[in-house]
């Protein structure tokens, strides 16, 4: 009995002294393990924190810096008017140089370069433009000044006009007609919230049409207010809004403009459409008339495909008699129509490919209606 | 010991989640300041954020929106899930209000959801969106989840 309590306590101190170096092993191995990972956590964090240093830094150079972006765009045209030969168009290279100099002042221009401009001794072609140099200060989200040149602030395509982000090259016919393509003046922006939708009021002052600067020869301004009236859609948006110009210019012939917009959005669909007028007219009704635009347009997108339809007129008929009234027995000679159907390929998200074929009519029997096809490759530049 | 180890492993594991990018397909937060009184937002309200039709909080306050750079797979997942529409798409329309001088409050874009959980601890009206993972790490203080969007 003796004999074997004493082998059992034998065996048992055997493995136990066998064991214990093994144990202690294993304990140094796994406070070395520990070491290695606190020393990998510590440079994990050390890590985290240089690129957190490295972001802020990178965030206060993007401030400080002037940003520049832009779009350019080349187009082969086809018409099947023999006066017009097919060609390639180099049509824009846009550039915008926009800067926060204070938290709450900014400094926004565009300059333009539109078909390829030169300009020497024995040549004059394209143009080059500053079509967008505003100062602005913005308090608030709600609450914004602009003093400078700004996109006339009426109805949607004289805005939302940019080639990478609009579906034609070729613009709805009473765009830029009716309503100046920019404005020399002041403007101010209040966004009000109404219950669940935004109403967007924009006041501005303007030297008038076609006076732009040191031009401007008279003393009275045009006066323009954009409304716009933003509300929830199914999966989107719906904006309704109505905008005025009474610009004054040096021929002292009285422009009033009006217009109404509608835009909804509903998933891949997007319906847009602008009705605009014009009455212009002098105290003894030379020269007066009346001129409207309509457009409607819809759109589709299919994964990087956009399909487009749009139905386009333009009126320029309305002539005055000397008493003020319309004169409708003259015949109606400049009715201009566009059907267009138009395809966007998405290459890219900053690489755009379009086709677009407008078929033009007008009521004038000495004009001859025509096709027109355009095919444009459209590059946006930079963090737009 | 063991415990200690399993401490360690878990906040390392946590790090590298918040440094790197979720995978698409994890629910995404919506995170707002923790001293917004705000407790949660519908998906209407938030697609008014972050399409400048709500600039507000209800008691005032601005709204600040961060964004995640557009080739983040969490913020893809984020605007297919709001707005039915890819993040390219909603970028092109936020750059075409930014160069017509009719953008109100754009979004504010940062390159990491670590970023963006920063900026949102640290400005009262801000807010954001990182996949839950990210939110649930507890490795930045001072935020809560107002939504968790499913993609």
């Amino acid at each position: 009995m003796f004999r074997r309590f004493l082998t059992i306590f034998l065996g048992a101190a055997l493995l136990a002294a066998f064991q214990r170096p093994s144990a202690a092993a294993s304990l140094d191995q796994l406070s070395k393990d520990v070491e290695t990972l606190k020393k990998e956590n510590e440079d994990l964090k050390e890590r985290v924190k240089t690129i957190e240093v490295k972001d802020e830094e990178d965030s206060y150079s993007e401030k400080k810096r002037v940003n520049i972006s832009g779009y350019a765009d080349v187009e082969y045209d086809y018409s099947s008017v023999s006066s017009n030969p097919d060609h390639f168009r180099v049509r824009h290279l846009s550039l915008f140089f926009s800067q926060d100099v204070q938290k709450q002042w900014k400094l926004f221009s565009e300059l333009e370069f539109e078909d390829a401009p030169l300009y020497n001794s024995t040549t004059t072609q394209g143009q080059i433009l500053l079509e967008q140099m505003y100062i602005q200060y913005k308090p608030s989200a709600e609450f914004e000044v602009s003093a400078g040149r700004v996109l006339t602030p009426a109805g949607l395509w004289l805005i939302y006009h940019y080639p990478p982000y609009v579906e034609t090259q070729q613009r709805p016919l009473h765009i830029r007609k009716i309503f100046p393509q920019y404005s020399d003046g002041l403007e101010v922006r209040r966004s009000f919230a109404l219950g669940q939708s935004m109403l967007d009021v924009q006041a501005y002052v303007t030297n008038g049409t076609g006076n732009p600067g040191v031009n401007d020869a008279d003393s009275t301004k045009g006066i323009g207010v954009r409304l716009n009236l933003s509300a929830d859609l199914q999966k989107g948006k719906l904006e309704v809004g109505a905008s005025y110009l009474s610009p004054d210019d040096t021929t002292h012939i009285y422009q009033n403009s009006y217009g109404l917009h509608l835009k909804a959005t509903s998933g891949p669909l997007r319906l847009q459409s602008e009705y605009a007028a014009r009455q212009s007219m002098n105290p003894n009704f030379a020269n007066a008339y009346w001129d409207t635009g309509f457009y409607v347009q819809g759109a589709f997108d299919i994964k990087k495909w956009t399909l487009v339809a749009r139905w386009d007129q333009y009126n320029g008929d309305g002539i005055y008699n000397g008493d003020g009234t319309l004169n409708l027995t003259n015949p109606v000679i400049s009715d201009h129509r566009v059907y267009t159907a138009a395809v966007n390929y998405h290459l890219f998200h900053n690489v755009l490919t379009r086709f677009e074929l407008h078929r033009h009519e007008f009521a004038n029997p000495s004009q001859p209606n025509y096709y027109l096809g355009i095919a444009s490759v459209i590059l946006s530049l930079g963090d737009l | 010991m063991t415990r200690g180890l399993t401490r360690l492993l878990t906040a390392a594991i946590l790090l590298m989640a918040v440094a790197t990018p979720a995978p698409a397909g994890d629910a995404i937060a919506i995170i707002v300041n923790e001293k917004n009184p705000v407790s949660s937002i519908t998906n209407l309200d938030l697609r008014r954020v972050y399409d400048d039709r709500m600039l507000r909080w209800e008691d005032r306050i601005p709204i600040i929106v961060y964004d995640l750079a557009v080739n983040n797979p969490v913020r893809e997942s984020f605007y297919q899930a709001v707005f039915g529409a890819p993040a390219e798409k909603m970028a092109e329309t936020w750059a075409h209000l930014k160069i017509t001088n009719q953008a109100k409050n754009p979004p504010l874009t940062v390159k990491n959801e670590y970023q963006i959980m920063r900026m949102v601890a640290t400005e009262e009206g801000a807010i954001g969106y990182v996949s839950l993972s990210s939110a649930k790490s507890g490795e930045i203080h001072g935020l809560k989840v107002i939504s968790i969007v499913q993609p």
